[in-house]
């Protein structure tokens, strides 16, 4: 390894780690101080660990941690395009790139593995999210003809896709609605399904709501 | 072979009981029609007729209490149950209704008159569905662990793409 592949490594590295970091959040439990112990010893040792080729594993328990620390889907996503917007084609730094690129979407998986969803709009997003997510993964590691992560990669994919489509179907839609008029919020959710219980859920639909007595006279709730 | 070889002991669910008289309903749904001033008929066929089985069964002994609310309860559950009955085979069906029936000059003595209707729902309660959420999970160990093994593997990242 040359010098300059050297920092353009570590420097790939240290933007992952960073954006992994962040997904963490900002978070104060056990979890979230782990996150930022491993994070920050592999950024110290960003290249010792890849001159020996041994980052891999110090790389994985930082995902782990991240994970544990309550990543959020958005969060991962971050640190995957992070990962993936490494442009240099010398092997030796898209090695970095790519192990975390890999990583981050087993976490990604992980992750959808464990979110509940409500809507079949969010699963839709989700879904497009992932097979965007994977398309590239998949070329880089048929492109190296790695055959282990390759499969690794669509089986992964192929069980997201099963899982978020099994998932989807009993979930109900979020369909449009219309009325004359504008409505307190716990009137119109009494209206809409008979329950004034359901406010809550109607308001998290309706983000532009000003203020609860005066819902939009059209806007989004779930169909069930 | 006589048929005494081929009794079985009755049960639902897989709890027995005693039979005093079984009786099995089938034939054919159908429409007959019957044209006015006509010497002419004509007959419809719509389809089997929905297998439905009646047993008269009873509980004996000093447990009948026990054995009685055994059986009770595998009637209410929900689903289709296996019904195995002494000469008329085996078949998953459903309890439509049932009559616990316990007289004073009978003491010790519970009957039951069930009727069963033939259930497509086969077992007792509906296929568990797969576990897409732990494959899932699976998948992502499999997939972390590969792309580390290929992370310590220095030489296959030489060169350029």
């Amino acid at each position: 390894m040359t010098f300059s592949q050297r920092r353009r490594a570590i420097a790939a590295l240290k933007a992952v780690v960073t954006a992994l970091q962040a997904a963490g959040g900002p978070g104060t439990g056990q979890a979230s101080a782990d996150l930022r112990r491993l994070c920050g010893a592999l950024s110290a040792e960003a290249g010792d660990a890849i001159q020996a080729g041994e980052f891999g594993t110090p790389l994985r328990a930082c995902f782990e941690a991240a994970v544990t620390a309550g990543a959020t889907l958005d969060g991962m996503d971050r640190v995957r395009t992070v990962a993936q917007a490494v442009s240099d084609d010398d092997l030796s730094v898209q090695w970095i790139a790519q192990t975390a690129a890999r990583l981050a979407l087993a976490m990604t998986v992980r992750i959808l593995a464990t979110t509940t969803f409500t809507s079949r709009q969010d699963i839709e997003a989700a879904q497009v999210r992932v097979n965007a997510a994977f398309a590239s993964a998949e070329d880089f590691a048929a492109g190296q003809f790695d055959n282990e992560v390759w499969r690794a990669l669509t089986s992964a994919h192929a069980a997201v896709v099963r899982d978020l489509t099994a998932r989807a179907r009993p979930l109900p839609r979020i369909v449009p609605y219309a009325f004359g008029t504008r409505m307190p919020l716990l009137t119109l959710a009494n209206r809409l399904f008979g329950d004034a219980g359901r406010a809550d859920e109607l308001l998290a639909e309706n983000r532009d709501t000003v203020h609860p007595l005066f819902m939009p006279a059209a806007g989004r709730a779930l169909s069930a | 072979m006589s048929w005494r070889d081929e009794i079985r002991r009755p049960s639902f669910r897989g709890v027995p009981f005693k039979i005093e008289a079984n009786t099995r309903f089938g034939g054919r749904r159908g429409f007959t029609y019957e044209f006015a001033k006509s010497e002419r008929s004509l007959d419809e066929d719509l389809g089997r007729r929905v297998t439905r089985v009646a047993v008269s069964a009873y509980l004996i002994g000093d447990d009948c209490l026990d054995q009685a609310d055994a059986l009770e309860a595998a009637l209410g559950r929900e689903g289709g149950g296996m019904l195995v009955l002494p000469t008329m085979g085996q078949a998953v069906m459903r309890c439509d209704t049932f009559q616990r029936v316990e007289t004073k000059d009978a003491g010790g003595l519970v009957r039951f008159e069930m009727s069963f209707v033939r259930s497509q729902i086969g077992g007792s309660s509906p296929a568990p569905g797969d576990n897409t959420q732990a494959s899932s999970q699976q998948s992502a160990t499999t997939l972390a662990d590969a792309a580390e093994l290929s992370a310590n593997k220095p030489s296959s990242w030489k060169g350029t793409t």
